[in-house]
């Protein structure tokens, strides 16, 4: 079952709001900033980030924004002391002595992955992972989790429900994604070194473990199956 | 079963209930991934597993008698729901499927974490089931699921 809500706090005061991808608006709006005033997401030992009506970024619970009174004007995309730690393909997003700025478009991202004819996607722990537009531009946080898949016309992603450690959970996962990725995704951070170690079942193709390197959509994967996730061996003795 | 209740069997229940209440609310779905429902009367469920490898499907009771102090219990059965015992070509035997208990005596039981046999074998005495039973990978369902997963691996034969 998705998350309904979770808090943050704004300006000292705690506020609920759905976790995932947001509009800097929703953030505005919830800040009732007057005049001048800007909601800047505080960043731990760098350049707090003022938030722009059509800035995207992922909520997940715990955020802190605080409300600036505009004298100075921060301006629209500072940069900034470190390298925002987000990742991308399973790697640092930034090299060492990259000019840096904390927001970059889905456009920027892809061209860091080496861009090509993909899609930008960003993996949010126990949310439904989000599509990111080339035009979107992200406020980059610590957690961020960005991956590439090859991009495809038709059937994008697929909506599927997910039964891991017995309980289901509603996922949506890329269609050019593998069947391994989609695995690792699912599990818990502690057991996605071992991904090898378990496999995916598809109740609606059958009963046999898909294969781990086909892209969902080449083994069978539409919106609506119904998947499962277990070890390969139980270890039996 | 005679012996003496741990947790009280209300108490049981009531977490039982709780830790299988996916299954019971969403049946439909468990059923497409191989596992439906059969009956739930406390403290026992019954589900019967798709063992595609092999072409049929097996019953299986958990037993949730002072569940969570201890592990489920589980055994297959058969459509009466009595106990189904090897030398019928119809229980699994091999990785982990056990035909026999300690004594010798017939009776089928799952040499799997999580499972009230694994945890009572005096060889498994140094995996405390208080250390698994707070991880979801040893929840009812999930032991079920893998139970599934594990029946249909290569090496499990028929006795």
């Amino acid at each position: 079952m998705p998350i309904k809500a979770v808090q943050i706090e704004i300006d000292r005061q705690l506020r609920s709001i759905i976790p995932g991808s947001t509009r800097g608006q929703a953030i505005i709006n919830l800040s009732a900033v007057t005049g001048d005033e800007q909601v800047l997401l505080e960043v731990p030992g760098d350049v707090d980030l003022p938030l722009a009506p059509t800035d995207l970024l992922f909520i997940r619970g715990g955020e802190k924004f605080s409300i600036g009174d505009g004298q100075p004007v921060v301006a629209d995309n500072p940069v900034v002391r470190k390298n925002p730690g987000a990742r991308l393909n399973d790697q640092p997003m930034f090299d060492h002595g990259h000019a840096q700025v904390a927001k970059l478009t889905g456009a920027d991202i892809k061209r860091l992955a080496g861009g090509g004819n993909v899609d930008l996607w960003v993996d949010l722990d126990g949310l439904a992972d989000e599509l990111v537009e080339d035009a979107d531009r992200v406020v980059l946080q610590q957690q961020d989790r960005f991956f590439t898949v090859a991009h495809h016309d038709e059937d994008r992603f697929y909506e599927v429900t997910v039964l891991l450690d017995g309980e289901t959970r509603a996922h949506r996962f890329p269609a050019a994604m593998t069947v391994q990725q989609a695995i690792r995704r699912s599990l818990p951070p502690r057991d996605r070194p071992q991904v090898s170690d378990f496999e995916m079942a598809d109740g609606n193709v059958g009963p046999q473990a898909l294969e781990a390197s086909l892209t969902l959509k080449a083994a069978g994967v539409r919106d609506g199956h119904l998947l499962s996730i277990t070890k390969k061996n139980g270890g039996g003795g | 079963m005679s012996a003496a209740a741990i947790v009280h069997p209300k108490l049981a229940q009531a977490s039982f209930e709780l830790t299988i209440r996916p299954l019971l609310t969403e049946p439909g779905k468990f059923e497409t991934l191989g596992i439906k429902l059969l009956k739930v009367s406390f403290p026992y469920l019954d589900v019967e597993l798709d063992w595609y490898l092999h072409g049929t499907k097996i019953a299986l009771r958990v037993d949730g008698t002072d569940f969570p102090y201890r592990p489920v219990g589980g055994w297959w059965i058969d459509a009466a729901g009595l106990p189904l015992m090897a030398g019928s070509q119809q229980v699994p035997a091999g990785n982990g499927f056990h035909v026999n208990d300690q004594s010798g005596q017939a009776s089928c039981w799952f040499c799997f974490k999580g499972w009230r046999e694994y945890h009572d074998h005096e060889s498994h005495q140094d995996m405390s089931w208080a250390a698994l039973r707070g991880d979801r990978r040893y929840s009812v369902l999930a032991l079920i699921a893998q139970l599934r997963t594990d029946l249909n691996l290569t090496g499990v034969v028929k006795q």
